[in-house]
């Protein structure tokens, strides 16, 4: 009935609840309670049809506690044949509906003549120990087990029927879209109920198995759509895509980089001069509110040993980044199918991101080295564990899902940088150095439990690694960097998970800010000419990358074929003075044996085309070409200015120098990808 | 004849975090710092200040000029050293020779009331370098600040009519002075200087044309030389050039046969 539209007192409220909460009790009361709402409850408090028992409920409780609907007693009320009322069940009055002006005598129960028509639907699958049951509902939807065992991609829905005006009938017709009509025949009683067990299946794509491609998701969020007829109403199943999926993921640690040498070699590792260097770290942890917690635990590892700042302890790599990616990239289907998928496409975008890194090593490379350059650099990606299942699951009511449990302990990025640089237009020598060091961590953990839960969420990630600068100068002079100079990394994005057509998704970008100071320092000799103050930006800002994962690409950095390095390390060789390589024959009357120009480049190309990771794109080829060249000289001037020995040029060739320019000339993107497996 | 080795390179370290730091060698401020959580730090070459037996003197303050009762003491850091270096070789914070060592003294931690500034001092000595005691500890003090800021503008007037050779022969102490320092002749000291103030100082139009009331004169080295400057920075600076780039040169006076001229 209609309320006054005044509140109740607290112990009126309570009576109301209770008696609301025994009618509810009663299925055949449900669908009066429904009409109820229909007619009472405003149409923009519910947004399907019809309301679920739960939502039936609710809306009548909030109505109940605003005094738009009051309980009464009157059994006129409710004359409705299905409902039983509490009164039947000898409730006393008094109780339920508070204090009554006038109490009445209770007339003594009647049995409900009238005949009933009732049905319900109930799933194969148990909410509480109790099958999950639709009162009187004309929609439904199911989502298969997919769990490898018989009948996975089945559902059977039963529908149990109650008609006291006509006989049952022998057989329920179910037609899914598209496909022939199939007769669901009862299979006896339940109480008053006939039931009829209707088999429905997922009838749509279930072999893609890579989640970057749109077909999968087609297939994923597809039904199988069920119209069951001859029963009291007709009724539609929706059948979801059956299975779940869990992708474990992280990468392995990467090499650090080194090259160079220290303007003073007893300079420490790690010390800003003086101090020990900042670590930044900016952790994101975000425990999405509205979702249970996950039910994976996962580990965050950052990527490489660190000194501790007072005691200088070092920690090693965790073990979890020993492990090689073949095991650590994992993708797991419910029915326990082996997934082969494509790792490389899979992995791609963190080696252009490895790679673009190359470009901070580059950009401090390409400073005009005058009193030295050295790097030292460690750069790591995605150590830790991201664990991510998605699939679709029943609700209590008649709907499903998009379920999705994610678990994230990851370093997504680490950087451990110490670089040095020569500084231009200064009489006396000098370098700049910076030491960059921190981490970005994200942790992350939920399961949406609920179609009512968020759908998408979306976490802001974002963290700035400022680096420091400090100087090596010539003893007697001085340099002091004023502020704090500029340098460091910096990422903004943001992780989405359950976005659309991806269970979780890292975007972002990367930049690093390259270096800018302004110093103070000496003029003159020694500085007997004062000071000047001035801005240096020797490395220019970048932005690295964007990051955009996970998308389906291809790793292909820019590749020169063999015979292109041959022509360029033999340009090298006969710049100015041919390199000359003597295999002496042991005799006064013998002329020595000399080495054909193609030769001792072709011996050299070898070297550098058997490596896999050297970067081969043609600046890098024609920097080591130089650097040979120079080596070769060096060889050369032992003896006679071009003259080698074929046992040293040989000697060099296998030798630890061009190993270690092969070895400073790495991609690595190329070696993230090999050490991964995927090249 | 082999060549004598080269006097060492002396120079004084500090780094602070979350303080202000002003230090002194043998009554001669040589480096003033403020850092708040980023360290901050300096290490000038000190060899044209050493006394044999030098004093250290390190006042601490605290980051915030408001913070009267020092109450962040326990976030301040303050770490430097006196390092000798090979003349010709590189210079770092953590590289050379340490001579001294300086921290906070734990007397200045366990005191219960900071009022800063919190001052305390070292000692070392430097017998391996040349000492500049006579200019720096025994020469007589001089009380006249009226006549260092007359010498202040008098250079000021040099440096306006763009007079290299004046300027030069009003720095000849500091020039004497670095040649004995860093074991370089005198010569080239005063040509590479004359060379400066021509084609880079000069040029760039040090900014002079202030008055008189603007020039300040600060004894140092116990009143033997005048620190002077002018309001908001050294005595002499150029305008900004292009670049943003200055030029500055600090003017330390001593008395010389009576008469005031350039000693660092």
């Amino acid at each position: 009935m209609p309320g006054h539209g005044h509140s109740l007192s607290a112990a009126k409220l309570f009576d109301q609840l209770r008696a609301l909460r025994l009618l509810a009790a009663e299925p055949h009361n449900l669908h009066q309670l429904q009409q109820l709402v229909l007619q009472h409850v405003p149409r923009d408090a519910y947004a399907w049809t019809p309301p679920t028992p739960h939502d039936i409920v609710r809306l009548l409780v909030e109505g109940i506690a605003r005094g738009d609907l009051y309980l009464y007693r009157q059994r006129e009320q409710f004359k409705q044949p299905a409902l039983v009322s509490p009164f039947d069940r000898g409730v006393p009055l008094k109780d339920l509906a508070g204090p009554d002006p006038e109490p009445e005598p209770q007339p003594p129960p009647e049995p409900p003549e009238e005949k009933i028509l009732d049905w319900n639907i109930q799933c194969k699958h148990m909410i509480d120990d109790d099958p999950r049951t639709l009162e009187r509902g004309t929609y439904i939807h199911v989502v298969p087990d997919g769990d490898g065992k018989a009948f996975d991609l089945k559902d059977v829905v039963q529908v149990l029927y109650r008609d006291d005006y006509k006989p049952p009938p022998g057989a329920l017709q179910a037609t899914p879209t598209g496909g022939a009509t199939v007769a669901a025949n009862s299979n006896g009683a339940d109480g008053a109920y006939t039931r009829y067990p209707v088999e429905v299946e997922y009838l749509g794509e279930k072999d893609y198995v890579n989640f970057l491609r749109p077909a999968y998701w087609q297939a994923f969020n597809s039904v199988t759509k069920y119209r069951i007829t001859e029963g009291p109403t007709p009724i539609t199943v929706d059948v979801h895509y059956p299975y779940h999926w869990k992708f474990t993921f992280s990468l392995p640690p990467m090499r650090s980089f080194s090259a160079g040498a220290k303007y003073d070699e007893k300079i420490e590792h790690n010390k800003a001069d003086g101090f020990s260097t900042k670590f930044h770290e900016a952790t994101v942890t975000e425990n999405v509110s509205s979702w249970s917690p996950s039910s994976f635990k996962g580990t965050a590892v950052r990527g490489w040993g660190s000194d501790d700042p007072k005691n200088g302890t070092v920690v090693e790599v965790g073990a979890v980044q020993r492990t090689r990616v073949v095991q650590a990239v994992k993708l797991e289907r419910s029915d326990g199918a082996e997934i082969a998928f494509d790792r490389a496409e899979m992995l791609a975008k963190f080696f252009w991101l490895a790679n673009s890194f190359n470009r901070v090593i580059d950009s401090l490379m390409d400073v005009v080295p005058k009193v030295g350059f050295y790097a030292d650099i460690n750069f790591q990606l995605m150590q830790g564990s991201l664990i991510v299942a998605w699939g679709w699951k029943e609700h209590t009511d008649h709907r499903a899902y998009r379920w999705v449990d994610v678990c994230i302990e990851m370093t997504i990025f680490s950087v451990k940088l110490e670089a040095g640089v020569g500084i231009s237009g200064l009489t006396f020598a000098a370098q700049v150095y910076v030491a960059v060091l921190g981490e970005l961590k994200v942790s992350i953990s939920g399961s949406r439990p609920s179609p009512e839960a968020e759908a998408t969420v979306k976490i802001p990630v974002e963290s700035s690694i400022k680096g420091q600068v400090g100087v090596r100068f010539e003893a007697g002079y001085l340099v002091q960097i004023e502020g704090h100079g500029e340098t460091g990394l910096q990422y903004n994005g943001d992780v989405s998970i359950n976005d659309a057509n991806r269970p979780i998704s890292l975007n972002g970008q990367i930049q690093w800010l390259g270096l800018v100071f302004r110093a103070k320092v000496s003029v003159g000799l020694f500085g007997l000419g004062g000071t000047k103050t001035k801005q240096w930006q020797p490395i220019q800002a970048q932005t690295l990358t964007q990051v955009q994962w996970p998308e389906p690409e291809k790793y292909n950095p820019p590749f020169i074929p063999r015979s292109r390095i041959e022509q360029i390390l033999e340009a090298a060789l006969t710049r100015g003075l041919n390199i000359r390589v003597f295999r002496p024959s042991g005799s006064m009357f013998k002329s020595d044996y000399k080495w054909p120009i193609k030769d001792i480049a072709s011996r050299l190309t070898d070297k550098l085309d058997a490596s896999p990771t050297m970067r081969r794109d043609r600046k890098t080829i024609e920097a080591m070409a130089h650097g040979i060249r120079e080596d070769l000289d060096e060889i050369g001037a032992r003896w006679f200015r071009d003259w080698i020995s074929e046992d040293d040029f040989l000697a060099y060739v296998d030798g630890a120098k061009l190993a270690k320019r092969i070895d400073e000339a790495r991609d690595l993107g190329r070696e993230l990808a090999l050490q991964s497996g995927c090249a | 004849m082999k060549r004598p080795e080269p006097h060492p390179i002396y120079h004084l370290d500090l780094q602070i975090e979350h303080c202000r730091a002003r230090v002194s060698l043998n009554g001669l401020p040589i480096i003033r710092l403020a850092a708040g959580e980023d360290p901050r730090g300096f290490m000038p070459p000190i060899n044209p200040y050493l006394v044999g037996r030098n004093e250290v003197f390190v006042e601490l303050m605290p980051e915030s000029p408001e913070d009267e009762k020092f109450e962040t003491f326990g976030l301040a850091r303050l770490h430097g050293s006196v390092r000798r270096f090979k003349k010709g070789g590189p210079a770092s914070p953590t590289g050379g020779v340490e001579i001294l060592e300086i921290e906070i003294p734990d007397w200045i931690a366990e005191q219960e009331e900071k009022t800063p500034p919190l001052g305390f001092s070292f000692e070392f000595d430097s017998d391996d370098a040349t000492s500049f005691a006579p200019e720096l500890v025994d020469a007589p003090r001089d009380r006249d600040r009226e006549a260092a800021i007359d010498y202040g503008m008098r250079l000021c007037g040099i440096v306006s009519e763009g007079d290299v050779d004046r300027l030069v022969k009003e720095m000849e102490p500091k020039i004497e002075a670095y040649a004995k320092a860093f074991d370089e002749p005198t010569l080239a000291f005063r040509n590479d200087l004359s060379e400066y103030l021509r084609t880079e100082f000069f040029p760039l139009q040090p900014q002079v044309d202030f008055p008189r009331t603007q020039v300040r004169a600060q004894p140092v080295c116990g009143g033997r030389l005048w620190h002077i400057t002018r309001d908001g920075g050294p005595l002499l600076q150029t305008k900004p050039d292009a670049e943003d780039s200055t030029r500055e040169i600090e003017i330390y006076a001593g008395r010389y046969e009576g008469r005031l001229r350039i000693a660092r």
